[in-house]
């Protein structure tokens, strides 16, 4: 935290070697926002890049007391949810509480398609599924630990509003991996039930089951 | 219990927000009702797929890439009216708090001017003037009394708000100037 407090000040004093510290250090989790936010690596690496590009501009009013991984995740959480808007055509915000499903479906290439296992693969098209403000809040909590009070500070949200959007966002990952699952099982399996739960979602018995024997 | 209230419960367990005994209350509903079963099933299938599914890895060359582009970007910069207001609050404050010291101190102080200008030669201190200048804060003084004491309070009250903001300003000032120079 101190070694992060001196590295911003010398960079902000122009000292590049310090400011390629920070990149350093937020390389990994800020392209990893990118990359499950916009769903494929190009993309997640314009704005990777980008994020750190904004965040060397304006160095100079970054908060002392404010985290740095919160303050750089703030910035990435913005310029991704800004990119999908403009995919969308600007119908996206930030607070958009609206359930949309629609969204475009992650382009995966080829060769990358080949690198991921097929749980990667999985949870990436189940994340494409969720409203942008859910998807950036379930990666900010799964993949950076980041507390709900922190999410809300790096997304410019109100703690309650995180904590629905996570509710939410498990709902929809929920039935959302459960499908996915029941299509790639094996053809010997029953018919996935049609009736669903008044609980609200799907349940596919085999995916159940296997959880709960693991 | 209701399911849609058990169901946020879930969520927030997952993420270490409810209590032992909260979750008691969840556990025995848990085994009562197959759909919120199945439903915390799902939860925990989705929580383990995250945690089998590592971070996304930059490119190699990402971090060389981007430093070419810092370099080629100019320093970041202070806003200048960040500067300017700075040091306008810097001065005023500065003003403020040297003027009340002096109406503190004057009765001392006048003298002690007048005989330093004597002994430097200084021929401009005529008594009259001595005298005009030594009874100045009590024309003060009989002024700030004729007014009405809500505006007395009012001036009080924002001296001391600039005089704070001085403070604060001066300090962060300061700490920029730790902070660049380290």
């Amino acid at each position: 935290m101190d070694q992060e407090r001196v590295w911003v000040a010398r960079a902000i004093a122009g000292d590049h070697a310090a400011f390629a510290n920070l990149v350093a250090a937020y390389q990994g989790p800020v392209f990893n926002l990118a990359y499950r936010m916009l769903g494929n690596g190009g993309d997640a690496e314009d704005a990777a890049q980008e994020t750190f590009l904004r965040a060397y501009d304006r160095l100079a009013s970054y908060e002392p007391d404010r985290k740095f991984s919160s303050w750089i995740l703030s910035i990435a959480s913005h310029y991704c949810i800004d990119q999908l808007r403009r995919r969308r055509g600007g119908m996206e915000s930030l607070d958009d509480e609206l359930g949309e499903r629609d969204l475009p479906a992650a382009e995966v290439e080829p060769e990358e398609a080949a690198l991921v296992t097929e749980q990667e693969h999985t949870l990436q098209h189940a994340l494409n599924q969720l409203p942008p403000a859910y998807r950036l809040a379930v990666i900010l909590r799964y993949w950076n630990d980041l507390s709900y009070e922190e999410i809300a500070d790096a997304t410019g949200s109100s703690v309650s509003a995180i904590k629905s959007r996570l509710h939410r966002a498990r709902l929809m990952l929920a039935e959302s991996i459960g499908e996915t699952e029941a299509h790639s099982a094996p053809i010997a399996q029953p018919p996935a039930r049609t009736d669903r739960q008044a609980v609200g979602f799907a349940q596919k018995g085999p995916i159940i089951h296997a959880v709960r024997a693991s | 219990m209701q399911c849609e209230r058990v169901s946020e419960l879930m969520s927030l367990h997952l993420d270490g927000r409810v209590s032992d005994e909260e979750w008691q209350h969840v556990d025995s509903h848990l085994v009562s009702c197959p759909a919120c079963s199945a439903r915390w099933a799902a939860f925990n299938r989705v929580a383990s797929l995250f945690e089998a599914v590592p971070m996304a890895q930059p490119p190699v060359d990402f971090s060389a890439r981007l430093m070419n582009r810092v370099a080629d970007r100019r320093q970041p910069v202070i806003s200048p009216w960040r500067v300017i207001t700075g040091w306008l609050v810097l001065v005023i404050g500065g003003l403020a708090l040297t003027l009340l010291g002096l109406a503190l101190t004057w009765d001392q102080v006048w003298p002690w001017l007048v005989d330093l200008g004597g002994d430097l030669g200084v021929p401009a201190m005529s008594s009259r003037a001595a005298e005009l200048v030594m009874n100045l804060p009590e024309i003060g003084a009989a002024v700030l009394l004729a007014l009405p004491l809500p505006i007395i309070l009012g001036y009080v009250l924002v001296t001391l708000a600039l005089a704070t903001a001085w403070v604060y300003a001066l300090g962060r000032l300061h700490f920029r100037g730790i902070e660049q120079a380290s």
